[in-house]
């Protein structure tokens, strides 16, 4: 997983699959990565093709650590299969979702 | 929770007809359309209900355990009240019981609610019943969604191991079944679960 942070901004590379197997570890890397200053995080989803029920747990988790913050979280690049999961599941009303990936440090 | 008297559900909020006022609730989570029955769209077929009924004859046995190994002066069944789907409004709330068998470790302590699937309120496979409390605390769109299929004896959160129902991730699960679900999931989510039962794993009623 890679990371970046600017400012206030910290962007996160989610891997191939975000399911059983690494969401747990993944929620645990991005809540820890959080500083002071976060409070807005991106996460690039642009390599992703499977998100399971895991997977949205981690996401759900993260959504509540920065909305105690008063923070922000946002999926880029979402490709058509991860983002019809987070369409059926109605989390694509939870999170700023955007097309493209370079728009993060907009 | 919040006591309401001399009230009635109308259009999108509540008439009082006693004073004559109307209280506006714009959130359709909290008067959702008493009409719907979502508990109705999908439990067990005849076969599965029969199943269940034979699971329930030969596995009766439990229900002896449960008499002779239950804490003297505690009930056979303890009663709980869970919420039927989609939740109506979190001031008129529709509810059914369900019962848990005192005395037997494990799953097996869900040994009555066979006979929810036998008489078709329940599935197999479904998402674990919530108590009123619990169905008040889901706070978003995508968490409601574990009220949008029936309960059943078993769910995709028990069969990934969690068992809490208040965690996020239980929520998640709960959320992803009941957009996801299919005959194989479900298949998949019974076998996992028998394993457990045999493997002796712990589990909350």
């Amino acid at each position: 997983m890679h990371l970046s942070s600017e400012g206030d901004l910290l962007r996160v590379q989610v891997p191939l699959e975000l399911n059983a197997s690494n969401a747990s570890p993944f929620r645990d890397f991005v809540r820890g990565a959080l500083r002071d200053e976060h409070q807005r995080v991106d996460l690039d989803f642009s390599r992703t093709t499977f998100l399971d029920s895991s997977g949205l747990g981690a996401l759900v988790a993260l959504h509540k650590a920065l909305a105690a913050r008063r923070g922000s979280i946002r999926i880029l690049a979402a490709r058509p299969e991860v983002r019809r999961v987070l369409e059926l599941t109605h989390m694509h009303r939870l999170f700023d979702m955007a097309a493209d990936a370079a728009t993060s440090t907009a | 929770m919040t006591d309401l008297r001399h009230s009635l559900a109308w259009g999108r909020g509540l008439l009082n007809w006693q004073s004559g006022s109307f209280t506006e609730v714009p959130d359709d989570f909290l008067l959702g359309e008493l009409s719907r029955h979502a508990a109705g769209k999908r439990t067990s077929s005849l076969h599965g209900r029969l199943a269940a009924l034979l699971v329930l004859a030969l596995t009766s046995p439990v229900l002896l355990a449960a008499v002779l190994g239950k804490p003297r002066g505690q009930p056979l069944l303890i009663r709980h009240r869970a919420v039927r789907a989609p939740v109506l409004t979190t001031l008129m709330v529709e509810t059914c019981g369900y019962c848990e068998l005192n005395g037997v470790p494990g799953l097996w302590r869900r040994w009555p609610e066979l006979w929810n699937i036998v008489t078709g309120r329940w599935a197999w496979v479904g998402n674990r019943p919530l108590t009123p409390e619990q169905a008040t605390e889901l706070d978003t769109e995508f968490e409601r969604l574990w009220l949008a299929v029936p309960p059943g004896l078993f769910s995709l959160a028990d069969a990934e191991g969690c068992l809490d129902n208040r965690s996020e991730e239980t929520r998640a699960h709960a959320s992803f079944y009941s957009v996801q679900h299919n005959l194989r999931a479900d298949l998949q989510i019974v076998a996992r679960m028998l394993r457990r039962i045999t493997s002796g794993q712990p589990s909350t009623p």
